[in-house]
C-alpha cells in the first residue's frame, strides 16, 4: 500500500515536470499544446475511492494552473473529466472484469481497448480545456482542429509512457 | 431528516464535483486581476524561482545565436554614434544636449517564461519593481514591440503578449500614418489583426506596422510586423489588415523594458481633457 502510494507519488511528480519543463517550453504550435499530465489520472488503479479521484484531479490540475497562471482551467478541466472515468472505464470493461488486484494494465484491456479508453479521457478532457480557455464558440474550428491535433499528440505520447510504466511495473511484481 | 441523509449520501460525487468545479470557475473568474497579483506575490515565487533556474540551464543552448543577434544590434548602435558620423555642417551649426531631454529609458530583461498555445500568452521576464519596472509599460524586443507589463513583483515581471485576446494596442501603418487598433485574434500566433483602418487607403503588402507614441506605451515608430493581406469589414467600411509580427515569439529570448518618464504627465493632461468635455455637455 505504502509502496504504491509512493510510486504514484514519483509519477505525479515525474507527469508534472514533463509538462511543466518539456512539453510547455517546447512552444511548438498553437495548434499542438498536448496535456500530457493527465497520464497521472488516466493510470491510477480502477477502483480508487471515487471522491479521492476528483480531489486529486483537482489537486493535479491546480498545480499545473499554479505554474501556468491559468487560474483554475486545468483543475475544472480535469475534475470535469474524471468525473466520466468510471462510465469510460465500464464501457472498455475487459469480459472478465478488471479483476481482483487493482491495476490498469495494457495487457488486461489489450491495446485496441485501452487505446480507446485514452482517447476517449483525453478527448473530454481536451475539449472542456480548450474550449474553457476560449471561453466563446467565435472561432469554433480553430478550437476544434486544437483539440483534435493536441489530443493526437497527447494519446501517442500517453500510449507509450503507459507500455513503459506496465512494463515496469509488471517487472518489478 | 433522514431523507435529506440519504440524498447527501446518495449525490455525495456529484455535489463534490459542483463544488470542486465551482471552485474551479472562482478562480478562472478572478485570475484576471486579483489571483494575478496574489499568485505572483506568493506563490509564484517558488514558480518564478524555478523557472528562473530552468531559463539559466536553458540559456547556454542558444548563446550563439543570442550573441550574434546581440553583437548585430550593437552594431546597429553604434553606427548611430556622433563620433562615427560624418560631419556635414561645420562651423556654427552646434547640438546642444540640453535641448534634448531623454524621455524613453530601456531597462534589459531577459525571458524566463513566454508561451505561444493559449488563447491569453504571458511573458515572464527576470526584472522587477527593484528594477524599476512598473506595470503599463512597453516590452520589445530586437526586432520589434512584444508585450505590455502586466503585473510587477520584487524581481519579476509578466507581460501581456501581442499573443493576448484582451491585447488592444494603438499602432499604424509606416507609410501613410493611418493608424487602426492591433489585436489577435487566438487562431495563429504568426498572424496578429490590425483593425479599423478606413476602407479608402491604399495597402500594399509587406508595408512595416509599427508603434504609435498615442497609447503612452512604446516611443514612436517601433516596427511589430509587416502587412500580408487585408479582408474588408463591409458594414463598417473598414479594412481589417492581417499582420505578420516581425519578432517570432516562440524564439523570444532578449528583451528590454520601456520606461517612458513622460507617461504621468501625459495621462494626466489627457485625464483632464476628458473631463472638461463632460463639463461643458
Amino acid at each position: 500500500m505504502t509502496g504504491n502510494i509512493l510510486k504514484y507519488s514519483v509519477w505525479w511528480i515525474l507527469c508534472i515536470c514533463i509538462q511543466l519543463f518539456v512539453l510547455n517550453r517546447l512552444n511548438i504550435d498553437y495548434f499542438i499544446s498536448p496535456q500530457y499530465y493527465i497520464f497521472f489520472l488516466i493510470i491510477l488503479p480502477v477502483f480508487t475511492e471515487r471522491h479521492l479521484l476528483l480531489v486529486l484531479a483537482f489537486l493535479t490540475g491546480l498545480t499545473i494552473d499554479m505554474f501556468e497562471a491559468s487560474g483554475g482551467l486545468h483543475a475544472a478541466a480535469c475534475v470535469f473529466t474524471i468525473y466520466f472515468r468510471g462510465t469510460i472505464l465500464r464501457a472498455f470493461a475487459p469480459r472478465e472484469g478488471y479483476g481482483k488486484d487493482n491495476f490498469l494494465t495494457i495487457e488486461k484491456f489489450g491495446l485496441g481497448n485501452f487505446v480507446l479508453y485514452v482517447g476517449f479521457f483525453v478527448l473530454i478532457h481536451h475539449l472542456t480545456l480548450f474550449f474553457l480557455e476560449v471561453f466563446s464558440f467565435k472561432n469554433f474550428f480553430y478550437t476544434l482542429i486544437r483539440t483534435a491535433a493536441s489530443g493526437l499528440v497527447s494519446m501517442v505520447l500517453i500510449v507509450i509512457s503507459a507500455m513503459a510504466f506496465f512494463a515496469k511495473s509488471s517487472s518489478t511484481k | 431528516m433522514q431523507n435529506f441523509g440519504d440524498f447527501l449520501r446518495k449525490y455525495s460525487r456529484l455535489i463534490l464535483l459542483v463544488f470542486l468545479l465551482g471552485v474551479s470557475f472562482v478562480l478562472i473568474y478572478l485570475n484576471n486581476n486579483y489571483q494575478r497579483v496574489v499568485m505572483f506575490g506568493a506563490a509564484n515565487r517558488v514558480a518564478g524561482s524555478v523557472n528562473e533556474k530552468y531559463s539559466e540551464i536553458d540559456a547556454y543552448f542558444d548563446l550563439r545565436e543570442q550573441n550574434d543577434m546581440l553583437a548585430r544590434e550593437n552594431a546597429g548602435l553604434r553606427s548611430r554614434l556622433l563620433q562615427d558620423q560624418y560631419r556635414v555642417f561645420s562651423g556654427k551649426q552646434t547640438v546642444k544636449d540640453t535641448q534634448y531631454k531623454q524621455v524613453y529609458f530601456y531597462i534589459p530583461a531577459r525571458v524566463i517564461n513566454n508561451s505561444i498555445d493559449k488563447a491569453n500568452n504571458y511573458i515572464t521576464i527576470d526584472v522587477g519593481t527593484r528594477q524599476g519596472v512598473r506595470s503599463g509599460m512597453g516590452l520589445i524586443s530586437p526586432s520589434g514591440a512584444v508585450g505590455v507589463v502586466k503585473t510587477v513583483s520584487e524581481d519579476y515581471a509578466v507581460c501581456m503578449s501581442l499573443l493576448h485576446r484582451k491585447m488592444a494596442l494603438k499602432a499604424r501603418i509606416k507609410g501613410t500614418r493611418e493608424f487602426g487598433s492591433l489585436s489577435w485574434q487566438s487562431t495563429r500566433p504568426d498572424e496578429l489583426m490590425l483593425g479599423f483602418i478606413a476602407s479608402h487607403i491604399k495597402i500594399k503588402e509587406g508595408d512595416t506596422v509599427e508603434t504609435t507614441s498615442f497609447s503612452s506605451i512604446f516611443p514612436e515608430g517601433i516596427p511589430i510586423g509587416t502587412i500580408k493581406g487585408y479582408e474588408t469589414d463591409a458594414d463598417e467600411g473598414y479594412l481589417n489588415l492581417k499582420i505578420k509580427p516581425l519578432q517570432s515569439f516562440t524564439s523570444l529570448s532578449q528583451v528590454y523594458v520601456v520606461d517612458y518618464t513622460g507617461r504621468a504627465e501625459q495621462d494626466s493632461l489627457e485625464t483632464m481633457a476628458r473631463q472638461g468635455d463632460k463639463d461643458d455637455e
